[in-house]
Parts: C-alpha cells; sequence; structure tokens
C-alpha cells in the first residue's frame, strides 16, 4: 500500500502564512495615515477609518489575551460549518491592538483576560484533505504543567 | 444634511394588522400576507384602490415575495418595492413608506412585513463565507459574548437576564397572538437547556411565522390614527464591528457613538421630545439580555441601571416604562421580516387603548426599537 499523504489546505487563502521563526502569524492590513489595522488583510487599498489609500500589508505576532468566551452547545445553522460541536468562541485582543473572533482551543481551563497564542489545527476532515483554520490556545510559554494536547 | 421643511406632510397609521404568530406548516407566505393586508384595510376603513404604492420586508422569501402577497389581493399597477434589510427590514419598509408620504409623493402607503422561518438557529448570510465555516455565525453566541462584557461591565447577572424573559413571557400571555402564551418563571429560565453560556434557551426568542400590514396616511379619516412623530434607520457606524454592544474591532479608533444611540437621538431630534416623554417602548429583545443594554441605548436610563429598574417593576405593564407589552420577540416569536412592523403594531394598538388585557394606562407616547444585522437600527416614535 502507498502511503498517502494527506494534504492540508487552508479553510481559505490570506489569512494567515508561516514565517522564518516556524510560527504562524495572522496578516492584516495597517494604515500608514492613521494607524489603524485590519483583519483580515484588506485587498482593497482604501482605509474604512480615515479612507486614504495608504494600507499596506502586516504580520500580527500571533499573541493577545482572550476578552470574553463562550462554548457554543448547538451546530450553527445552514450547514456551513464542518467542525465539532461543541466549540469554544470569543474574542481576542491582538498585542498590535484590535479585537478579533476566534475560536478557542479550550481545555476547559481558559478564561478570560489570559494570554494566549495563535495555532493553525486541523477544523474538518474532507475528502483526502485536513481544513486547517488559525485557533488561539492559553500561551504555553506561560502555562508549564497545563497539559497541552491541542487538538 | 438634515433640514427641516413646512412642505413636509404628517403622516399617520391609519389601519393595522397582525396575524397570529406560530407555525402554519399548510400556509403560504403569500397567503399570510394577503390576510394581514385585507384586514388592515378595513381597520383603515380605506378601499384596496386607494393604496397608491407598497413597501414589502422579507428576509428568506426570495425574489419579488412583495408581488407574490400583492398578487393574491389582486394587482392594481401601484409600484412594489421588496426590501430586506436583516430583522429591520419591517421598520425599513415602514420608513420608506413614512417617507414617502412625507415628502408628498403619495398619499396612502402600505407596509408590510412577512415571513415563513427556516426552522433551527438562524443561517445568515451577513457574515463572510469564511465566517460561516468557522462558526461565527451563531446570534446566541455573539449575543453570549456581549452579555458577559455586560455582566463584567456592570455586575448584570443571569437571574437578571432571566427576569426579562419573565416578564415579556408574562406580558405575552396577555397577547392573543404571541407564539407561546404561558407564563415562566426565573428558575425555569435557569435550567432551559445552555445554547452558548451563559445564554440558555429561554433566554433566545423562538421563530415563528407571521405577518404584519400596515396603512399609512397624510389625510387620516378616523379620529383612531396615529401620528408617526419620527421614523429613523442607521446602518452601521465605523468601528463598531460587533453591534450589540460596545465591543469594537479598533482599540485605537473607537466610535463616536453607537449605532442605536446614534438612531436614538435622531429620532427624539426628528419627534421634538426626549426619552422622559416616552411611555410605553417595544425594545429589542432577540436576546433577553438585549432588552436590558438597548433600554439603557436608548437613554431611558444609564449604562447599566437597566436591571435594577427591572427587578422595582419599572418596565411591568403596571410600571411607569412598560417595555414589551406584546411579549417581545420572546415570546410573540421572530419572523425577521415582519417583527419590526409587528413592534410599531403593538405601540398603535397601545396608543389607541385597543391592547386588550395588557393596555397599559393612557399612553400617549410609544417607541418601537429594531436591530439587525448588517448591523441596522431603526428608531419609530409614534404620539397619539
Ligand atoms: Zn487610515
Amino acid at each position: 500500500m502507498a502511503n498517502i499523504e494527506r494534504k492540508a489546505i487552508p479553510i481559505m487563502d490570506g489569512l494567515w502564512q508561516m514565517e522564518a521563526d516556524d510560527n504562524p502569524h495572522l496578516m492584516g492590513s495597517r494604515c500608514r495615515a492613521c494607524g489603524e489595522m485590519f483583519f483580515p488583510r484588506k485587498t482593497l487599498n482604501f482605509c474604512m477609518h480615515c479612507h486614504k489609500e495608504s494600507l499596506e500589508e502586516i504580520l500580527f505576532s500571533g499573541k493577545g489575551r482572550v476578552l470574553m468566551l463562550t462554548k457554543v452547545e448547538r451546530q450553527p445553522a445552514g450547514g456551513f460549518y464542518k467542525g465539532e460541536v461543541p466549540y469554544t468562541y470569543g474574542i481576542v485582543q491582538l498585542d498590535e491592538g484590535i479585537n478579533i473572533f476566534s475560536q478557542l482551543v479550550d481545555d476547559s481551563t481558559l478564561s478570560a483576560d489570559e494570554r494566549v497564542e495563535m495555532v493553525v489545527v486541523k477544523l474538518y476532515e474532507e475528502d483526502e484533505h485536513d481544513v486547517m483554520t488559525f485557533k488561539f490556545k492559553a500561551d504555553s510559554t506561560l502555562r508549564e504543567g497545563v497539559r497541552d494536547d491541542g487538538e | 444634511m438634515m433640514v427641516n421643511n413646512a412642505q413636509w406632510k404628517d403622516v399617520y397609521v391609519q389601519g393595522t394588522y397582525t396575524t397570529k404568530w406560530g407555525f402554519f406548516p399548510g400556509v403560504s407566505t403569500s397567503s399570510m400576507g394577503a390576510e394581514a393586508i385585507v384586514a388592515a384595510l378595513k381597520d383603515a376603513q380605506i378601499k384596496w384602490g386607494e393604496v397608491d404604492a407598497v413597501f414589502a420586508g422579507s428576509v428568506y422569501q426570495g425574489t419579488a415575495s412583495g408581488h407574490r402577497v400583492v398578487g393574491e389581493v389582486g394587482f392594481t399597477g401601484i409600484p412594489i418595492v421588496n426590501v430586506e434589510n436583516a430583522c429591520s427590514s419591517g421598520a425599513t419598509a415602514f420608513r420608506l413608506a413614512y417617507d414617502s408620504i412625507r415628502l408628498g409623493q403619495y398619499k396612502t402607503v402600505l407596509a408590510i412585513g412577512f415571513e415563513k422561518m427556516p426552522r433551527g438557529p438562524i443561517p445568515s448570510t451577513a457574515f463572510p463565507s469564511w465566517q460561516l465555516a468557522m462558526g461565527f455565525n451563531v446570534q446566541p453566541a455573539n449575543y453570549a459574548l456581549e452579555t458577559m462584557e455586560y455582566m463584567h461591565q456592570y455586575g448584570a447577572t443571569v437571574e437578571d437576564f432571566a427576569r426579562v424573559s419573565v416578564k415579556n413571557r408574562r406580558n405575552g400571555s396577555l397577547n392573543p397572538n404571541a407564539r407561546f402564551q404561558k407564563d415562566v418563571t426565573v428558575e425555569e429560565v435557569l435550567q432551559s437547556a445552555m445554547v452558548a453560556s451563559p445564554l440558555r434557551l429561554l433566554n433566545c426568542c423562538p421563530l415563528a411565522d407571521g405577518a404584519v400590514a400596515m396603512i399609512l396616511t397624510n389625510k387620516p379619516t378616523n379620529d383612531r390614527a396615529i401620528r408617526v412623530a419620527s421614523s429613523v434607520l442607521a446602518s452601521g457606524v465605523y468601528g463598531e464591528e460587533s453591534y450589540q454592544s460596545g465591543i469594537t474591532a479598533s482599540v485605537h479608533h473607537y466610535p463616536s457613538e453607537g449605532i442605536v444611540e446614534k438612531s436614538a437621538r435622531e429620532a427624539y431630534e426628528k419627534a421634538g421630545c426626549g426619552p422622559e416623554d416616552i411611555h410605553v417602548v417595544q425594545a429589542y429583545d432577540s436576546m433577553g439580555p438585549g432588552e436590558l443594554w438597548d433600554i439603557e441605548k436608548l437613554g431611558f436610563c444609564a449604562r447599566g441601571a437597566a436591571p435594577e429598574l427591572l427587578r422595582e417593576g419599572v418596565f411591568d405593564l403596571t410600571g411607569s416604562l412598560p417595555v414589551n407589552t406584546d411579549g417581545g420577540l420572546l415570546s410573540r416569536g421572530h419572523p425577521l421580516g415582519a417583527t419590526a412592523l409587528a413592534q410599531i403594531h403593538e405601540i398603535v394598538l397601545q396608543l389607541r387603548g385597543e391592547a386588550g388585557h395588557r393596555q397599559v394606562s393612557d399612553p400617549k407616547v410609544g417607541l418601537a426599537h429594531a436591530m439587525g444585522a448588517g448591523p441596522n437600527s431603526a428608531v419609530t416614535i409614534l404620539q397619539r
């Protein structure tokens, strides 16, 4: 039997990229005129805040703080979501200063205000693919001793 | 730029009707809508041929759905405009009808909202596809995040949120058109199934099918007509990404005014009154906690003060500011395209003194507020 390697594909192109440090970074846009930041990155060069054509691409550090989180107990409607249920969902404030929605890797000990870091994990399998997403999990450098088995 | 113009006409609600709200598997959307139109014409004591235009709100009914409804009553060659503005669709249809009369384009206009809801939580195209794929479109979950922020900032508790359901279900028990006409207790709310912590099933409004039709005119022909003091729609404020509360996308650039506050301020300015002049309110309670911060943002009390006023009975039918007298979305149910018109319908009934067992004492001015994905915020003030 040939060993068929499963291919990992992102849920959407352009949400994150791997850097030389081997860590994933969310991709965004920053306005050179007013400093406003956007996630995901804007393909249209037009700042939604100051309305100038002065956007540049940036990479976020991937570190932040979870502001609040909830556990979704029911399958989202519409058939769009193919990941596991229940799942933990919340708002993360990135260190650069924007708030984004994200799923969270939750071992039931994650709490509001905790430091988190970005990871890329499997959301679901489809045909021969693993469909990957970004999530945030408790910052491992701050949580020695807490078992980290991710997904 | 807003300008005042002496040529503007006064606008009145001359007739209104709502169907019963619930699940009606054998009944089509168009027959529900047509039933509402014919009954609203009777209530207004006018003929179908006197209607100059139709603004028709719905969300899930597809192309030209208003034409299908009107077609059941009979085409008369008048313009039919279909309006989709999420949960504010009915209020947006109302606002377009109001403006068209106010500006002198038409004399008599029909605003209608109707919906047969898909079952289960609501699939929303108001989210980009990658967010749908990542499970970000669960409204109770998004409200849950806002609710935790509200608890954190103001010390509100799950018991406070349960009391909203208790009050509204009690009011709904007096509304023969509501989907749920049965009281619940705080304990029942707190023991109902968890949907997205801390929100449980009985904190969330149920879906329903329903239709509401309303005749607006500048020449009322009976003394039951209710004047529209203002009708305002605000859609999106920069930076207020999460529209239910104060969680903004940008940490560096907060919006100077939230969408609810903006729509309320403009509605009060145009009506020439303030929150202190309002006697009865339909607030937006798709999720119980939302009613509390809605009351605050509409200017009826300070931020964080609504839970205590609720405990004191201020928002009861017998209180000084009755809120969601027909049971609100929590009892009545939530057919998206019809909901916001149902809120206005209830204010009209209250101001006419025709609200039956849930009639509040002699109200002269009422306010209805609808929120919606997009985001939208629609405020309508009516005056006897
Ligand atoms: Zn800018």
